[in-house]
């Protein structure tokens, strides 16, 4: 059922992009124009698409996805990644890295909280000096300065 | 004489503290990917690619390559003796160095397997040195019609070697292809599927497509199960191979040499293939076939002189023509992009520091490497004891800074987010995405190529006819496609090495 609805996205994808390029034009005065390139590759993918969505033998027998459990950790390192984006320019990076990886470590890996304390801290903080003083790259900083 | 007198100077080159620090940091990272399961050496690439860019390219590309080739020899160590190749390339390995294990010999498989990778690793690269140079001779009479006609002899290449469905990796090229034209036009400025946005007007960032497809995608796939390492804690004697071990070794050693190299100079072949080819050749010309899988030694010396071969190998499309053979490489390619370099025919001529002081990196490196994984196998067999929770952590913070790192834009973060995604997914529905990477790095000289082409000819797309090398390559990609989907059984395994 996923896969064929992939398969439905790749051919919407690649009509999308052969409407999208032919407005960029195909062939201007001085040769090949902006949409001529994304126009071969818009219709490379709809006969790809097409032909994963009517070949049944393209299909996975019975592809392994994740269930109850594995969901919620997928799901989990997923949300904390997301969160991680949002918060990132508000309260820094130390911040935003110890929250999500602390949560992540409870929550995803069942870690103990001493432990997941000690790998938190560990972390940030060897990424912050590997990152910050060693490469000199400019983390973000929250309000408080770090 | 030449190619020695530079590779002097590439010698002068990599002898700083810097250099040569570098490329032993990336020597130990290496083999310690190579040796984890849980992070293949293209994941572990595509998260440390961020910290070259405040390196020198020697020293960044130098440890980048450390990183892959360190990979093939610390693999090797754990198919050894626990039976768990940390990486694709070593799944041979496994079948009869595990069973020499068992016998009591694991010291000797893994002597073998690390005086194989050295030994092929070295006669490798001295052939890279004087094959490069003539390659690069022969592309400089390359136009734009002769470059994309390579280009995509090369991607028709990568799809016969890919394992799966054939279209699927089709269509990952068209993706690849269609994801790199996003932003500003660099002919007329004008936008390409930016849809409004400002952040997408630069294009799609590399570092968000590579850690969000092999760095979280990764992460994803591992937090499927809580694993629980065991080890053993034999103690592991006898490293050097005796008399009749090098005996019955040697001329695998060597015809693994050349299969790797064979398969790494193959656009879409690379270590994992060379492995599996070389240990079918080995048993196809044992007197007693047999004995592979009850532990012959011709079964570890072979595949591993194969995939360290396929290295290096693997470099010379990759420096002398700007072709990337897989996706690792394709990697290397963008990296080098990054830093301000287009490797290609003029690459050599132009950056001479560049590419003998990484050929010379990767001598020095193969000597870090035998050094660092005969007399410390045991030690690295230990390090899978180190449980994914603490490697998790420092994944997921290497896969958000190293995407912020690119732009100092949090809107990367979501393009990775979302390619982690789509990754897991796609991952799940078996494409490789091998062509997708390629394909994104290659396309912005593959379109130039075929515009460039278009203008210049009075006669259209014909001007791929008229002129006897490119027409050759074109009418070579057509034979080789019709070959594609004729073949009815994929070549082998994943090939993505991820």
């Amino acid at each position: 059922m996923i896969e064929r609805g992939l398969n439905v996205v790749w051919c919407l994808l690649g009509l999308g992009t052969m409407v999208n390029a032919w407005s960029l034009g195909l062939l201007g005065p001085s040769g090949p124009d902006s949409g001529l390139f994304p126009m071969l590759c818009g219709i490379i993918i709809v006969i790809c698409g097409l032909t994963l969505l009517l070949r049944s033998n393209t299909y996975v027998t019975d592809p392994a996805w994740p269930r109850g459990g594995q969901m919620w950790r997928i799901a989990g390192v997923t949300a904390g990644l997301a969160s991680m984006a949002v918060s990132l320019p508000y309260v820094g990076f130390a911040v935003s890295s110890a929250i999500t990886t602390f949560v992540l470590l409870q929550a995803v890996e069942r870690s103990r909280i001493v432990e997941s304390l000690i790998l938190t801290a560990a972390s940030v903080a060897a990424v912050m000096y590997v990152f910050g003083n060693l490469l000199g790259l400019a983390l973000p900083r929250g309000p408080w300065g770090w | 004489m030449d190619a020695f007198h530079n590779l002097m100077m590439g010698f002068t080159v990599i002898f700083t503290p810097q250099n040569l620090w570098f490329c032993f940091l990336g020597s130990v990272v290496g083999t310690l990917v190579g040796v984890l399961p849980g992070i293949g050496p293209l994941a572990a690439l595509a998260l440390l690619l961020p910290v070259t860019f405040q390196l020198a390219p020697v020293a960044g590309l130098g440890m980048l390559t450390a990183i892959f080739y360190g990979a093939m020899y610390g693999g090797s160590t754990t198919s050894i003796l626990v039976n768990i190749p940390g990486e694709a390339a070593s799944v041979v390995t496994a079948i009869d160095g595990h069973e020499m294990a068992k016998q009591g010999r694991a010291g000797a498989a893994l002597g073998m397997a690390a005086m194989a990778s050295f030994v092929a690793g070295t006669l490798a690269l001295i052939a890279v040195t004087f094959f490069s140079p003539v390659l690069t001779a022969f592309a400089l009479r390359f136009g734009p019609p002769e470059n994309f006609g390579l280009m995509l002899f090369g991607l028709v290449c990568t799809l016969y070697m890919i394992s799966g469905s054939k279209i699927k990796g089709v269509l990952m090229l068209a993706v690849g292809f269609l994801a790199a034209t996003v932003g500003l036009d660099v002919v007329n400025g004008r936008d390409r599927f930016t849809l409004g946005n400002i952040n997408l007007a630069g294009g799609i960032e590399i570092l968000s497509v590579v850690i969000g497809l092999y760095g979280v995608a990764e992460i994803l796939v591992n937090c499927e199960t809580i694993t629980k390492n065991h080890m053993l804690a034999e103690r592991i004697r006898g490293l050097w191979p005796t008399l009749a071990d090098w005996r019955a070794s040697w001329k695998p050693m060597i015809r693994g040499s050349f299969v790797g190299f064979f398969f790494g100079l193959v656009p879409g072949g690379g270590p994992v293939t060379a492995s599996f080819m070389s240990y079918a050749l080995e048993r196809r010309v044992a007197k007693d076939p047999s004995r592979f899988g009850k532990g012959a030694i011709e079964g570890v010396a072979g595949p591993e002189a194969a995939n360290n071969a396929a290295v290096s190998g693997s470099m010379i499309p990759l420096m002398s023509l700007g072709i990337p053979g897989n996706a690792v490489t394709a990697l290397l390619l963008g990296a080098l992009v990054i830093q301000g370099i287009q490797p290609g025919p003029m690459f050599i001529t132009q950056r001479p520091d560049l590419f003998w002081g990484v050929m010379a990196s990767m001598y020095v490196g193969n000597v870090f490497l035998l050094l660092l994984n005969l007399p410390l196998a045991g030690l690295w067999a230990q390090c899978l004891r180190i449980p994914y929770r603490v490697l998790f952590p420092m994944i997921l913070l290497l896969s958000i800074v190293g995407t912020y790192s690119a732009n100092k834009n949090v809107f990367d973060l979501w393009v990775m987010l979302g390619f982690g995604v789509a990754g897991y997914v796609l991952r799940k529905l078996q494409y490789d995405f091998s062509p997708f990477l390629i394909a994104f790095v290659l396309a912005p000289i593959l379109e130039q190529s075929l515009r460039q082409s278009l203008v210049m000819s009075p006669d259209g797309v014909l001007i791929f006819m008229q002129r006897p090398l490119a027409a050759g390559l074109v009418v070579a990609s057509v034979i080789l496609a019709v070959l594609v989907f004729r073949q009815r059984k994929p070549i082998q395994p994943q090939g993505d090495m991820s």
